[in-house]
């Protein structure tokens, strides 16, 4: 059995079902992260894990321990909440110290405890202020200080990093990373935002409406997203996702939208899918840094990645984000809005006609009505 | 000179609020402030005597100085009945079960009741002979007949208890407020460290509630001074037997509005403003000193 199981959880709140029949592995000494919008119950699955939630049903195991009527201070797990959490009224040491007075530690052993785990996280300095008098980051230190202390099988983060400014977080993402790495505990962490996600799990459980999309590293997820949903979720900017008729073309299988129509490579095709069968309406997805723009910006080489005879689509560009490292192009391709990348040196002007080429196997294929993944990578 | 004009209107927006406040509040207060110095005893012309009224109510007046003691009595306990009792409700209260709205509403409706006809409902409830009350302690097979508003050892418990009976509700709408600004994080972050809801109670959510409770405590003592309604009708005019239930507004309207000793009345006002003052003065000094030490405000 995994270090921590989940197995079938549920949680209803009156009708609303949270959680719907959940299954869930994690190893020990594994990161992984709970991402999804809002709403979609990944907070409500920490809370029931760290027992602030009963379930409604299902079963949850901790390192071989059932954990049905275990109250949440046996159940060994440390949270790291949204706010923190910090008690206003306690000052640093206080804060830090809280969990060990409550188990009755000795004070000496807790102010020695306190003074190690100041050391790892930078506090030294601060024990005596109050929350306060503290930063965003430093705060967010004390939570993570209060979490550590008591060495527990297992770190249930939610969205610690969402109060914090930009720059605090990229650093803070670091942080989380070198002190995964050095502790070692077992960590399953909650957030909505999908770079923190990428960046910061070893595996990702992407979650919809209380139900798992799909798990897996960052990388598979992202290259061979399961539903369009996922596919959607993950990226920035977004996928671009369309409707798309697939049918035989001159022979061959063939991709029809708007007035393009792009032969399909047959490793990407639905295994149900017959040669000379009947048209098939799909939804269709390219990824923005798939389309290569090639006019009026010198073409650039096809990437290295790409296989087959690149397709090409033309349109005018409608509206131009600049980020600083590239541009996102809105570019109109017939009825189709397309966003695609372009470096910042790229000389595109709004307005202006540009060409947009692909790998047809850069192509996700989605079921319409169940969202679900018709690629046979994706399937696999 | 400049010849800048004065824009007459905000002088006169304000004069009809300045006319009110000053012929019913600050006139009063200035009458009440010199006539403390006079002697005037109704139909007595007025003498200036300075100190000497205050001297007589330091000095020889032990009425004055039991209706003081009284006073503190009932200060303490009111905050036993009142802001004990509302914590304990407010916290009961904070758990969800069915009918709780019920017992909000219930809890609050003695506030808007007139204290003189609540008193004449107690003093029915709480009398010797016949009362609901004693005949409740009969029925359980406890000693009845005592009367509960002249016994010198129940008298004042028992009037702080109606008063707690009637404010207790207020004092809960304050109280839960204050629970409902603790964030549910903090309360889930102890539970994370702790079984025991009175370890959590003690270092949590009391020291969060503290604000609050500085409120309650100082709205309680500035009541228990002002107090008379309740002590009047249940405790009669006189005080009760022995004056074992006077207190000392009941004793100055004795004196200024029965025996028309206005002059000593007014220093009796003064007396106990200034000793309101002083009280409430130092505990708030106190309370919001710790607060400086742990500026906690921002959730």
């Amino acid at each position: 059995m995994a270090f921590l199981s989940l197995r079938g959880l549920r949680k209803t709140f009156g009708k609303f079902v949270a959680i719907d029949h959940l299954d869930l592995e994690v190893e020990k000494g594994e990161f992984v992260v709970l991402v999804g919008p809002s709403g979609c119950g990944k907070s409500t699955i920490l809370r029931l894990i760290a027992g602030l939630e009963d379930p409604s049903g299902g079963a949850l195991n901790l390192d071989g321990r059932d954990l049905s009527g275990i109250s949440p201070k046996d159940r060994d797990v440390a949270m790291v909440f949204q706010s923190y959490a910090l008690y206003p009224h306690m000052t640093v040491f206080k804060n830090i110290a809280f969990g060990l007075r409550m188990r009755g530690v000795p004070r000496a052993a807790a102010k020695k405890r306190v003074a190690e785990v100041a050391q790892t996280l930078g506090l030294e300095g601060l024990l005596e202020r109050y929350p306060a008098q503290l930063s965003g980051g430093q705060r967010q230190r004390v939570a993570l200080g209060r979490a550590i202390i008591r060495e527990p099988k297992l770190f249930l983060l939610d969205e610690p990093l969402s109060n914090l400014d930009a720059e605090l977080r990229v650093s803070m993402r670091a942080e989380l990373l070198h002190l995964h790495a050095r502790l070692g505990v077992t960590t399953v962490y909650v957030t909505h935002d999908q770079v923190e996600a990428m960046t910061l799990g070893d595996r990702l459980v992407v979650l919809n409406a209380g139900k798992v999309e799909q798990t897996g590293t960052p990388e598979e997820i992202y290259r061979a997203p399961r539903t369009a949903f996922v596919a959607r979720f993950l990226g920035n900017p977004p996928i671009n996702l369309f409707p798309a008729a697939l049918r035989s073309g001159n022979g061959a299988p063939a991709l029809r939208f708007g007035a393009a129509e792009v032969e399909l490579p047959p490793e990407i095709l639905p295994s149900g899918w017959l040669r000379g069968g009947p048209s098939l309406t799909i939804l269709a997805g390219l990824r923005p840094e798939a389309l290569q723009l090639v006019a009026p910006w010198p073409a650039a080489e096809p990437p290295a990645s790409s296989r087959g005879p690149l397709a090409a689509l033309r349109g005018t560009v409608e509206l131009i984000e600049k980020l600083g490292k590239e541009k996102v192009l809105f570019v109109r391709c017939g009825e189709l809005t397309l966003q695609a990348l372009a470096p910042p040196e790229a000389a595109v002007a709004k307005g202006g006609s540009v060409e947009l080429r692909f790998s047809p196997s850069a192509f996700h294929l989605f079921d319409p009505q169940s969202g679900e993944s018709l690629r046979r990578q994706a399937r696999a | 000179m400049s010849g800048k004009k004065i824009n007459p209107a905000p002088y006169l927006f304000l004069a009809p609020a300045v006319l009110i406040f000053g012929l019913f509040v600050a006139v009063p207060v200035l009458g009440t402030f010199l006539l403390a110095f006079t002697d005037w005893s109704w139909p007595q012309p007025m003498r200036w005597c300075g100190l000497a009224n205050f001297t007589a109510l330091l000095r020889d007046d032990f009425i004055f100085h039991r209706a003081l003691a009284n006073n503190f009595i009932y200060l303490f306990l009111s905050m036993i009945f009142e802001i004990s009792t509302a914590l304990a409700l407010a916290l009961l209260l904070a758990r969800r079960f069915p009918g709780r709205g019920a017992f909000r509403i219930l809890f609050f409706t003695p506030m808007v009741l007139p204290l003189v006809l609540v008193g004449f409902l107690f003093r029915f409830i709480l009398r010797a002979d016949g009362g609901l009350f004693n005949a409740a302690l009969a029925s359980l097979g406890l000693p009845g007949e005592v009367d509960w508003l002249v016994d010198r050892r129940f008298a004042l418990a028992a009037i702080s208890m109606v008063s707690g009976w009637i404010y207790c509700g207020f004092f809960l709408v304050l109280i839960q407020a204050g629970l409902g600004r603790i964030p549910r994080e903090l309360l889930e972050a102890a539970r994370l460290e702790t079984d025991s809801a009175w370890k959590r109670f003690v270092h949590v959510t009391l020291p969060l509630l503290r604000e609050v409770l500085v409120v309650c405590v100082l709205l309680c003592a500035t009541g228990a001074f002002k107090a008379f309604d309740l002590f009047y009708v249940l405790g009669g005019r006189s005080g009760g037997p022995g004056h074992i239930t006077e207190i000392v507004p009941t004793w100055l309207v004795q004196q200024a509005f029965e025996l028309k000793h206005y002059g000593y009345g007014c220093a009796m006002a003064l007396a106990l403003t200034i000793i309101v003052g002083a009280i409430a003065g130092v505990y708030v000094k106190i309370a919001m000193g710790r607060k400086k030490e742990a500026p906690h405000l921002e959730f």
